[in-house]
């Protein structure tokens, strides 16, 4: 969606100071990052997905709030949205609770589980006899689609011209496609583009801006 | 728990001193559209601790986590994997051409064989550094980045600010971070827009012949690693 989070190119924000050391700074945002994974265990209430609500905060809230609120707003939704909690549970948290119903025998991810978890293989690459249509060095046009869900491709490439320069094989796609549409398995690539084909004359000249594109997202040029 | 008056009477002063949390029950039962504007301003005002704890307050009584895996995730990222983990890679790269060759081929095969798989970061490729190239990493969309090798990321990396402008300025944003580049630098940015993540592996800095590997790990900063500083050369002080 061409929504407010998709901000590659745009001006008038004031760079903050680089802050150093570990980046949970206050004990919210701790629990609250911490609650986010360790939730990855527990059914509807998984990781996955958690950009989709994040991109679909109203952009004036999304710009205001810190990051780490912008997750739990997230989290709050999708929890929300999935069942898992309730709105009312939320704004009374020691009042009446509303039955979720997880599979026989649940646990939620003890300490080592949850670690073990982190530490996991996340590997999206998926084996596939699909070739890829492109070859390092292709020409390519990043295709001008706005597509209303979730994209991985940022505005700013859109229907400028890269080259191919790196082949990933085929990765889980996460885009979001209209239902039942199956595309099967989509190579990734990185595409080089040069500044001055985003940005014009403003660009500048020995400037290159990477963006790793599926093959649904490009088209020969 | 054990109090059932939870609807009026004595819980309602509990509800209206919680009045950011108040909106989202409110909202359940007005009229959408206008509601949802609501809830949205009264967001920004929320108390974030508040709604934090509310949020794992209900999840723990229900079961659905266990408030002790909530602390494991926050040490392991404080205390086991943090940039401290890409700097003994970047010293090593530094000792060990061979190392390097290899990280730079395949970056995924190097974190496997040492064991340094995760989640958000597990097909991982380095860039490097040099006298006429310069690397930058950034997530415009998001937040992406290497957790397994770097830890979590910095606030100023997940900052609207630097999302939205070192796409377009990137020599622009590293000048007001104090790294003027010459004109015939060539700068890549790579925006993390996949589940690739990025390691920048920076110059090694003057001064620091005849080190050792953990000696030269110490000379690592994390932005550094992200592309967003050079090493200062040793003795120079910062």
């Amino acid at each position: 969606m061409n929504g407010i989070h998709d901000l590659g190119g745009m001006d008038g924000f004031t760079l903050v100071e680089r802050d150093q050391g570990f980046p949970l700074h206050e004990a919210w945002e701790r629990e609250c990052w911490g609650t986010v994974l360790a939730l990855a265990g527990t059914p509807s209430a998984g990781i996955g997905g958690g950009r989709k609500f994040i991109e679909r905060i109203p952009p004036a809230l999304y710009l205001s709030l810190p990051y780490y609120a912008r997750v739990l707003y997230a989290r709050e939704r999708a929890l929300i949205g999935g069942g898992v909690v309730t709105a009312e549970e939320l704004a009374n948290p020691e009042g009446p609770l509303t039955p979720f119903k997880v599979p026989a025998g649940f646990r939620p991810f003890t300490p080592a589980q949850v670690v073990a978890y982190l530490k996991r293989d996340s590997s999206e690459v998926i084996e596939t006899d699909v070739a890829p249509r492109f070859a390092v060095g292709a020409t390519v046009r990043a295709r001008n689609e706005h597509p209303a869900g979730h994209t991985r491709m940022p505005r700013y490439v859109r229907g400028r011209m890269g080259r191919v320069v790196k082949l990933h094989g085929a990765h889980r796609f996460e885009d979001e496609l209209p239902a039942g549409v199956d595309i099967g398995p989509q190579q990734l690539y990185t595409v080089a583009f040069d500044a001055r084909e985003l940005w014009g004359r403003r660009g500048h000249a020995n400037d290159v801006i990477h963006a790793e594109l599926w093959e649904y997202h490009l088209e020969s040029a | 728990m054990g109090n059932d008056k939870s609807d009026d009477g004595v819980s309602r002063r509990d509800f209206l001193s919680r009045s950011s949390l108040v909106a989202t029950t409110v909202v359940a039962g007005a009229a959408a559209t206008p509601a949802v504007a609501q809830l949205s301003e009264d967001y920004v005002q929320s108390d974030f601790s508040v709604r934090t704890k509310a949020l794992v307050s209900v999840l723990t009584r229900k079961n659905l986590i266990d408030p002790k895996a909530i602390d494991a995730v926050v040490d392991y990222y404080e205390n086991t994997v943090g940039p401290h983990v890409g700097a003994r890679l970047v010293a090593r790269s530094w000792l060990d051409a061979d190392f390097k060759r290899r990280m730079l081929q395949d970056m995924r095969a190097v974190a496997r064989e040492l064991g340094l798989t995760g989640v958000q970061g597990t097909d991982l490729i380095a860039v490097e550094n040099t006298p006429k190239v310069h690397n930058l990493v950034v997530c415009t969309l998001c937040s992406c980045y290497p957790w397994p090798i770097l830890g979590l990321p910095p606030t100023w990396y997940k900052d609207t600010a630097y999302r939205a402008r070192s796409v377009i300025d990137p020599r622009g944003v590293l000048a007001e971070f104090g790294l003027k580049l010459p004109d015939e630098v060539e700068v890549r940015v790579w925006d993390s827009t996949a589940e690739v993540r990025y390691l920048v592996i920076p110059e090694r800095p003057a001064g620091s012949d005849g080190m050792n590997e953990d000696q030269l790990m110490a000379l690592v900063t994390r932005d550094s690693m992200i592309g967003a500083e050079k090493l200062t050369p040793v003795g120079k002080g910062a």
